[in-house]
This record gives C-alpha cells, structure tokens and sequence, in this order.
C-alpha cells in the first residue's frame, strides 16, 4: 500500500470517535392519513376540545384537526416558519422559527401576545420545539441542532434556565410532555427519545420509519401521533412499551 | 511520518471536539445569515513518464467563501456568496467554472402563489449533479462532465420556477446571457443572443433535496427523476470573435453556431445508500464550415454538427454509527464525436465527519482509465487528495 498513513488516520478516527447511538425498538404505524395542512411542523392535542389536535405550518399559521385529519380551524398568523406548537387549557402558543418569537393565543385562536426571545443561532437551525414540563412547572423550548440548546422558561415565558443537550441527537423536532415523562422527536435519527423530566436523563428510544417526522403528541389512549412535513401526512402508532 | 501528516492527525483530534458559531441577525421580518467555508488539500499526482511537470504535488486552499443569505418575510430572499481564493485567480482573468469567484448574487420574489421569480447571477437549473451544493460532498472535484467544461453551470440571467404536489414536482424555466461564469468579465458576446434553459423534476414518495448522500437515512426508498435542455444561438456576425477562452477547455462552453443540450438524471437513496446517474448530450450546429470543432472534416462528413456527452454515476453510502461516507464515481464522456476514442474516468471517495457536513476530513483519489487523447491529453494519469473543510453557518 503506497499511503498506508492515510487509511491509519482514516482508522483511527473511526475508532475514536463515532456517532452517539442507542439500542432503540423499531415501531411501525398502524394508520396514517393525508393532511390538508401545508408543511406540518408539530402536532398537541386540543385539551379542551376532545379529539382534536393543533398544527403547526412551516407556511405561517395555526390549523386544528379531528382525528380523521378533517381541518376545523385556521388561524393566520403574522409569523413565517411556525416550528413548535403547545396548547393548555387556557392558551395556545406558536413558535415561529423565523422570527424567535412565541405568539401566546386564547382558544378562540385571538392573539393574546407575542413576545421575541433573541436567538443568534442558524436561520433553520432555531426554535424547533416546545412544551410545558409540570415536574418543574417550566415551559421548555429546544433549538433544532448544532448545538441543540434547552431553554426552560418561566409560565410568564422568560428565561429562567439554559441547557446544552450536548450530542443527543443529530436534531430536536418535537417535544411533548405525556404520564409523567418528557418525550423527545429528532427528525434526522428518526427516534423518540423518553426521559425524566427532573433530570433530562434518556430512559428510553423508539425508532420510527418515517420520512422527515417533526411533530409528536399522544392522544387520549395513549397511541403516537407523529406528523410528517414532507410527505404532509399524520402517523398514528400504538402505545409505547418499554 | 511527514509533517502534514501529522497535521492531519492533529486536526482530526481537535475537530471532533469542536462547537460550531453560528451568526443570524433578525429583525422579526427580516432574517439575515451569515456563513463561510474554508476548505484546503495536500494533492499528489503520478504523472506520465513525458511529464516532469509536478506543481500540483502541494497543499492547496481550495475555499475561502463568505456567504450572506437574507429573508425577508415570506416575500423576498437574496444570496450573496464569494470565494475570495477564486476572486483572486479570476482577477488575473483565468476563472474555472466550477470555482468562478463570485458563486451567488441574486435576489428571489417568493411573494406570488403560484410561481417564485429569481434574477441575478446563481447556479443554473441543468443538471442534478451540479445543483447538489459542493458542501454536501464527499469530493474535493465533481465530475469532469458536470464541473463546467461542458456546460455552464452559473450564469446571469432570469429563473420562474414553481413546485407541486407537495413539492414533488418542481419545474424552471429560465433565460441567460449564454456567457455562463464569463459573464463576471463584463460585456456580453457579439450575437446578442440568450441561452434558454429548463428543467422539470418529480420525486417519490417525498421531495426528494438537491443531496447525493442519504445523511438522513431514509426509512422507505426515495426515488427523483430529472430532465433537463438548454438552447442557445451564438452565431456570431460577421467580422466578430468571441471574448478569449470564452469556449473554455474544450471549446464546447460557447459555439458559433445552434447549441442544444438535453440531458436526465436519476436519483435514490434508501438506509445510508444512494446512487446517482446523469447523462447529457450536446448536438453543435457550428454556422462556419472551417469551425475548429469540425477538426478539419469536410461539411459532407459533419452534415453540418457534431455531438459531445457522456454519463456520470455514482454510489454512496452513509455509515452513520461511523460517522463516515463511502462514494464511487465512474464517468465516461467523448468531447466530440469526431474524434476518436472516449474519456473514462474512475474516482473513489470517503469523507469522515467530525461535525456532520459542517467539519469533515475528505479523501478522494483521481483514476483515468481512458482519455480522448486526440482532444485532451492528459499529464498524470492519477491523483489523490486529502484535506478537511470547515463550514460555519
């Protein structure tokens, strides 16, 4: 071999450096449907109204579904990239990538407020997901990747803490919060990350085979709804088991 | 051990611990990112016995960009990307296509519905090999037949394009000055004549993005094809020339004549793997019977033309756990059908990722396996690069 030096380099950067990966289980979906929502970024459940779910649109605004996928509402939103998406009983909010901006609404989908929270991360590398963490009463925002930051928040939305995730993952897409546990989506693995919302420790990882997922949210059984923006498709999978 | 290589080593060591800054400024409508890349090579080449000629056999800086991308609301984007490496050999007057200096200056208006509308000076809507982003591939060089030589790759000009079915179907439709990268030189050629170029794609069952590796690892099989032709005529007046080098390498990159190409592409990637296979030909209609692409032949032999073209294809896998990428490209390409005999060339890649495509060390190595020797003689008849590239964005 007339260069053997580059392939010992070759080998010895495989070696001492791969990729963080887990021993994750493979889910498959039972159902999915066509959505009439425009580049489906994330996906909660309508606390107050049984059945239906908020998205998000990469396109700018609010739609809410049923669960056959049938659109019930739009909002326009004075926003450009919505990313993340969480509702409670009293409040909707939006995260819009874009702008780094929160846009707080009431459940008749008028705009309550909006506030920015400065981001000087990359222009699609910002806000990706958001939820409410009651273990510590924060709200939680992740910025996508590279790095992949927790901010949690104070209920009145200002920062309280900040969290470098480190290399969990290639990317964050969706965050949720369901029984207890702090649930995790990365697009680019492709895995559903479970973990202790105290301690943001990793209990557990899902596989799921579908293209480009960005929205995670569990409906009243227990089954995974996962939202897929290029294929603009919602993905129903039974409940998870450890 | 020589010393660059252990600079390698010592830049493989540090890289993997690197965190990479990122700069976006916004206003709440307006969002403007900032980016760059530098990328540098040590090159080797084993040259023929007839050549002595060893200038290649060092370290090259291959980028130096700067790249400024801005949005403004959901209406208006612009790019303005420079390479200052390329800025400073174009200054001298020589300018590569693949590297011309100046890679993006445009502005978009995404404000209509129906269709976005793109005007400046950017990449051309031909070719799926020379869409991919060059930050995105394992390789420090494309293929021979995609990087310029045969067709212009960037030029000034106008761009409608408009996207279906869930982005699944996308379509351009532009025109051009025709001088391609030659245009940074100034003034246009005397025919006053654009070049016309358009492409339509369709993908399967997703948009399917301007990548060669399946970094994502795609849990279905995707599929995208592409078809794709140009048309210019530059038969020039009477009495006129063309701007000097303005036909490039092998004079195919402007004719004094029709020039059509037409070309397809096919793409797929499934679980780290992906392939790749285009292919292009060039019918040149030269309007003067003793035009130097006619290589002397009577206008009884030619009827009038002559043909250029070739096919690339290209295999690739992404180990993810290993954070590596593996990539074989084979191309075969006849610079003018006049001539005897085809090119063959043959180059494997592997490119190891410190920090995705963001920070990687890249290894490539050249093989000829035939040449057009008539038209393009080669010194060396392999070659290997090694090097890392840094992207901050």
């Amino acid at each position: 071999m007339k260069h053997p030096y580059i392939f010992l380099t070759c080998l010895l950067l495989l070696l001492t450096s791969c990729a963080v990966s887990y021993d994750s289980i493979k889910i498959q979906p039972y159902q999915n449907i066509n959505l009439k929502v425009s580049e489906p970024s994330d996906i909660c459940p309508n606390p107050v109204k049984s059945g239906h779910f908020f998205i998000a649109s990469d396109d700018g605004y609010l739609a809410e579904i049923n669960r056959k996928g049938e659109v019930t509402r739009t909002k326009e939103l004075e926003i450009y990239d919505a990313e993340a998406v969480y509702a409670n009983e009293e409040h909707v909010y939006v995260v819009d990538e874009f702008s780094r901006s929160i846009t707080q609404l009431n459940h008749d989908l008028e705009v309550i407020r909006t506030i920015t929270i400065p981001y000087g991360g990359g222009r699609n590398r910002s806000y990706e997901a958001f939820t409410y963490n009651p273990v510590k009463d924060k709200f939680l925002l992740f910025t996508e990747k590279d790095p992949i930051y927790l901010f949690e928040l104070t209920t009145d939305l200002k920062i309280h803490n900040e969290i470098k995730m480190g290399k969990i993952a290639r990317d964050i897409s969706a965050a949720t919060y369901y029984q207890d546990h702090l649930y995790l989506l990365s697009d680019e693995d492709k895995l559903i990350f479970k973990m202790n919302p105290s301690t943001y420790e990793i209990l557990q990882t899902w596989y799921v085979p579908v293209i480009n997922p960005e929205g995670l949210a569990f409906d009243e059984n227990g089954h995974v709804l996962i939202v897929s923006d290029d294929r603009e498709k919602l993905y129903f999978f039974n409940p998870l088991e450890d | 051990m020589k010393a660059y290589q252990l600079i390698f080593l010592g830049l493989a060591c540090c890289f993997s611990q690197l965190g990479f800054a990122q700069l976006t400024l916004s206003n709440g409508e307006h969002v403007l990112e900032i980016s760059g890349r530098v990328s540098t090579y040590y090159n080797e080449r084993n040259l023929k016995p007839t050549n002595n000629n060893r200038n290649k056999d060092r370290f090259k800086l291959r980028d130096a960009q700067i790249q400024l991308e801005g949005r403004i609301r959901n209406d208006w984007a612009y790019e303005l990307q420079v390479d200052f490496v390329d800025l400073a050999v174009a200054g001298t007057g020589e300018i590569d296509p693949e590297n011309p200096g100046l890679m993006d200056a445009w502005v978009k208006y995404k404000g209509l519905d129906f269709m976005e509308i793109q005007a400046g000076y950017g990449k051309l809507p031909y070719s799926r090999n020379s869409l991919v982003p060059f930050i995105y591939s394992p390789y420090w060089q494309r293929a021979q037949l995609t990087r310029g030589e045969f067709f212009s790759r960037r030029d000034a000009g106008i761009t409608l394009s408009t996207t279906t079915w869930k982005q699944r179907i996308k379509a351009y439709l532009g025109a051009y000055t025709g001088l391609g990268e030659f245009t940074l030189r100034g003034d246009n050629d005397a025919t006053g004549n654009l070049e016309y170029v358009s492409r339509v794609e369709i993908a399967f069952p997703s948009r399917y993005r301007y990548r060669d590796i399946d970094y994502f690892v795609s849990p279905v099989p995707m599929f995208a094809l592409g078809v794709n032709g140009r048309y210019t005529d530059r038969t020039l007046p009477e009495g006129r020339e063309f701007p000097e080098d303005l036909g490039g390498r092998y004079g195919l990159r402007a004719i004094d004549g029709e020039r059509y190409i037409y070309g397809f592409d096919l793409a797929m990637q499934y679980k780290g793997f992906s392939a790749q296979f285009e292919m292009h030909q060039m019918l040149a209609r030269p309007a003067n019977p003793l035009d130097p692409n006619f290589l002397g032949f009577t206008p009884e032999q030619t009827e009038g033309k002559f043909y250029a073209g070739g096919y690339v294809a290209q295999a690739n896998y992404f180990w993810k756990k290993a954070n590596s990428i593996f990539s074989a490209r084979y191309e075969e390409f006849d610079i003018n059908d006049l001539a005897p005999g085809k090119a063959q060339r043959f180059s494997p890649a592997f490119a190891y990722q410190f920090s995705g495509f963001d920070a990687m060390l890249k290894f490539q190595y050249f093989y000829i396996i035939d040449e057009e020797e008539a038209l393009d003689s080669m010194r060396w008849t392999e070659q290997w690069r090694i090097g890392f590239t840094l992207n901050f964005k």
